[in-house]
């Protein structure tokens, strides 16, 4: 599945016959997640419903949306086609040409201009959201859910590359912050263990067996005696936290947790105090595979680590964690953003090949499919993404070196990504 | 209409044993025992409680190539077995179908239920042991007549 110049406009109409073995669903995901979404008036008058919820992504990390979400009305943050495969719900400008999510009744589809494309179908809101935690705020600002069986939590929304800076060109995590307080939406910035451990212990007592995965992410800070240190002891804590709830609930039986740990990558002691915290699978991005455009895309890695020694101590983790429980993520198609390839088929073979750099070393990668938020630096450079066909074959080819090398990314769920070289994975 | 509602009750019995089978990306066949429902005249759902399983892998392959799969029901006191075949249609993990099948199954299991793919099924065969005896005997009797008439009269 390679080898044929990218096509720059077509569709996944145009593309089906072309790819026949890439999943339909996964294809029109990509699609999705690049153009982006309007809602109809009817679409939106369904999903106001307080069943659905309504929170919406942008109130926990990212924004997420091509444009500057300014309204009032709820936005749900994804759905979920026939066939269980996530697609986010990322808001985008006429000149995109988005998607139309659309409602007939109770039925909700995925139209383009040329009519039906797919039924869809949004999660119900969790049952905790109606609990507070121990500090008296509502659990859905530390712990959110995309779906029904992964809880995610970001304890610090404040990402400190942004005071130098320094932060990453494609992120909007610090200006999405301040456009949420702006906008007097409710935010967390920084949870305490404390109630990251009451919403952990709320599921298991009320929905035992329900919840699989746990995710716990969030800005970088690399302060400290060694940079990173007050990080990693932040996560220290937090995952602790996890532990005890766990422990406590199962009477001790339970003491390592289906948890994804995705931070900066730390010394090993550190590493091996956070295993010690029960969490069993840990992340770090190296966000652009090409030592040169990582430098010049994420500056703020790139002075307190640098791509190397980053590489390095990823790799490094797989001793602490396990083949398998070690991973990397990018940002698929920032390889090719204004300050990277100029020439798509040199990006596609960059990502490839570090993609099998770690693969050789036993780490998984997965990426997260670039979206060019009005907050990021890429969007005041009027950046474009690449055409839905590099999408294509960069996760095909993706899928197949993780199949050569027999990789899979443990206790990750595939439903709460907008990555969709994940949904291949559920072939693995 | 493909399940009437005799054949649904079966599938839905108690002492009911569904098996399963689907293929792998070689076309190697799988089968496992689930415990499937029918929802309706022709919609079978199918749990899955671990989402990296084979079957799982094959059902989402199913999905996504247009494969087959075949379900084939048996109780046990009657020996009455029926194979049932479709396309998988599929999976959720919210709603009242998943609600209904985790509430029945978790008490049984204690492993929850991640998922319930349905299946539609459009192909129903009878495979009971004298059902299918039966019907071979007339196959095969009616070839005989057909190809030899002078013998038909002794052997009616």
């Amino acid at each position: 599945m390679s080898g044929a110049p990218v096509e720059l406009e077509a569709g996944p109409r145009g593309l089906r016959e072309k790819y026949p073995r890439f999943p339909w669903t996964v294809m029109l995901k990509i699609d999705v997640a690049r153009r982006g979404v309007r809602p109809t008036a009817a679409f939106l008058e369904r999903v106001q419903s307080p069943d659905y919820d309504g929170t919406g992504a942008s109130q926990l990390l990212f924004q997420w949306h091509q444009e500057e979400f300014k309204q009032d009305y709820r936005v749900p943050y994804c759905f979920f086609f026939r066939d269980g495969t996530f697609a986010p719900i990322r808001l985008s400008p006429p000149e995109r040409r988005p998607y139309t999510l659309d409602a007939d009744g109770d039925r909700l589809f995925l139209a383009d201009a040329d009519g039906h494309l797919a039924d869809i179908r949004i999660p119900p809101r969790a049952k905790y959201y109606g609990a507070e935690t121990s500090a008296g705020r509502p659990m859905n600002l530390i712990g959110y859910t995309k779906t029904f069986d992964s809880v995610l939590f970001v304890p610090n929304r404040y990402c400190h590359y942004f005071s130098k800076q320094e932060q990453c060109l494609y992120c909007d995590i610090v200006p999405n912050l301040q456009l949420q307080r702006k906008r007097d939406r409710q935010v967390a910035t920084r949870a305490q263990a404390r109630e990251v451990y009451d919403v952990v212990r709320w599921i298991l007592e009320h929905e035992p067996r329900r919840w699989r995965h746990i995710c716990i992410t969030g800005g970088s800070d690399p302060r400290g005696a060694v940079p990173y240190d007050d990080e990693a002891d932040h996560y220290v804590e937090i995952c602790s936290a996890v532990q005890r709830a766990f422990a406590e609930v199962t009477g001790g039986a339970v003491t390592r947790w289906p948890g994804w740990l995705l931070c900066s990558p730390f010394e090993r002691r550190h590493m091996e105090r956070l295993r010690d915290t029960g969490v069993m699978n840990w992340g770090g991005n190296i966000e652009i595979m090409d030592r040169e455009v990582f430098a010049r895309t994420c500056p703020g890695k790139a002075h307190h680590l640098g791509f190397d020694r980053y590489r390095e101590l990823i790799v490094a983790a797989v001793e602490v964690f396990g083949r398998g429980r070690v991973n990397t993520g990018f940002v698929a198609g920032g390889e090719v953003s204004p300050v990277g390839f100029t020439d798509w088929e040199h990006g596609l073979d960059s990502t490839l090949a570090g993609i099998e750099w770690f693969a050789a070393r036993g780490v998984p990668s997965w990426s997260v499919q670039w979206s060019i938020e009005p907050g990021s630096r890429f969007h005041a450079m009027g950046a474009v993404q690449p055409p839905l066909e590099y999408y294509v074959r960069l996760y095909w080819g993706q899928y197949e070196i993780m199949r050569r090398y027999g990789l899979q990314m443990d206790l990750f769920c595939y439903r709460d990504q907008s990555q969709s070289s994940i949904d291949l994975y559920r072939l693995l | 209409m493909t399940m009437d509602e005799d054949l649904q009750r079966l599938i839905n019995a108690k002492g009911a044993i569904a098996a399963l089978a689907t293929t792998g990306e070689d076309g190697a066949p799988h089968v496992v025992y689930k415990a499937v429902r029918a929802l309706d005249a022709d919609t079978l759902a199918v749990p899955e409680v671990v989402e990296t399983s084979e079957s799982g892998k094959n059902m989402l392959r199913a999905v996504w190539e247009d494969r087959r799969v075949a379900v084939n029901v048996l109780e046990p006191a009657t020996g009455k077995s029926v194979q049932l075949k479709g396309a998988v249609t599929e999976y959720v993990f919210f709603g009242p179908v998943f609600e209904e099948m985790f509430e029945r199954l978790d008490p049984v299991t204690k492993t929850g239920v991640a998922g319930v793919w349905l299946v539609h099924v459009d192909d129903v065969r009878d495979n009971s042991l004298g059902v299918r005896i039966a019907a071979e005997v007339e196959r095969h009797l009616r070839v005989y007549w057909e190809r030899t008439p002078h013998f038909a009269p002794y052997t009616r």
